[in-house]
């Protein structure tokens, strides 16, 4: 009885790249192959992201982060929002609106 | 002759559709050239017909390579068997593209006249491409 047609190789799920079937147990995903593949698989969202980032950035919480990240680039202490080392923060500039 | 003939058949489907390098089309593709592919739509027709073939191949698998095994030679006929091997980054038959490599085989039938491929036959595994793809489950459904 005919089997239905196999292919000998198949792309491999996880990097995308062609094996033969009988080398499927012992292929090894090429680093840089995957992350190229999983990208691909995820471009959508890639191509989405300055969309929706640029909507949350009118958002009044992104509007908050933005000024936070400002007044702490000014401070000269970006990681903890513009809290100066040992020091009362600098605050020139009024919080945003929540509008 | 025939390894002439032979290095014509392995030319065009090493450089034109394995390479891109389509000015070997305008080489040795007679003027009414006549090719045959079940999996296109219409007959492939002069150096012009096999460019636009291979050009669309080629897009949607621009790493395209074929790489020639086995060749058969007879007066003015060449039988050449291949290996296609090309990533889907492109769009092809209408459908994004997927990121997969894939691997096919095929085998083509070419009549040579003074140096020019004349007409051409080709069969390969569209349907092994198609599973490869995603698009024919690879195994029967129990």
């Amino acid at each position: 009885m005919l089997a239905f047609p196999q292919p000998r190789h198949l792309p491999c799920p996880n990097c995308g790249q062609s094996v033969p079937r009988e080398q499927e147990q012992a292929h090894v995903c090429d680093d840089e192959r995957r992350l190229d593949y999983t990208l691909v698989q995820l471009r959508a969202e890639v191509a989405a992201l300055d969309d929706q980032l640029a909507a949350w950035l009118e958002s009044p919480q992104g509007k908050f982060a933005a000024w936070l990240a400002e007044r702490g680039r000014r401070s000269g202490d970006g990681e903890r929002g513009g809290e100066a080392a040992g020091g009362a923060a600098r605050d020139d500039d009024p919080p945003p609106s929540r509008d | 002759m025939s390894e002439q003939n032979k290095r014509i058949s392995g030319r065009i489907l090493e450089e034109v559709f394995g390479g891109g390098r389509m000015e070997t089309a305008d080489e040795l593709i007679a003027a009414d050239g006549i090719g045959h592919d079940p999996a296109l739509p219409e007959p492939v027709r002069g150096p012009q017909g096999v460019k636009e073939a291979a050009g669309g191949y080629r897009a949607g698998f621009p790493d395209l390579t074929l790489r020639v095994e086995t060749q058969v030679a007879e007066g003015d006929w060449v039988c050449t068997r291949w290996t296609a091997v090309g990533t889907n980054s492109g769009e092809f038959w209408g459908m994004a593209p997927t990121g997969k490599q894939t691997t096919v085989t095929g085998i083509t039938i070419d009549r040579i006249a003074d140096g020019r491929i004349v007409e051409s036959w080709t069969n390969w595994d569209s349907l092994g491409l198609m599973q490869q793809l995603g698009i024919v489950p690879a195994a029967m459904p129990a």
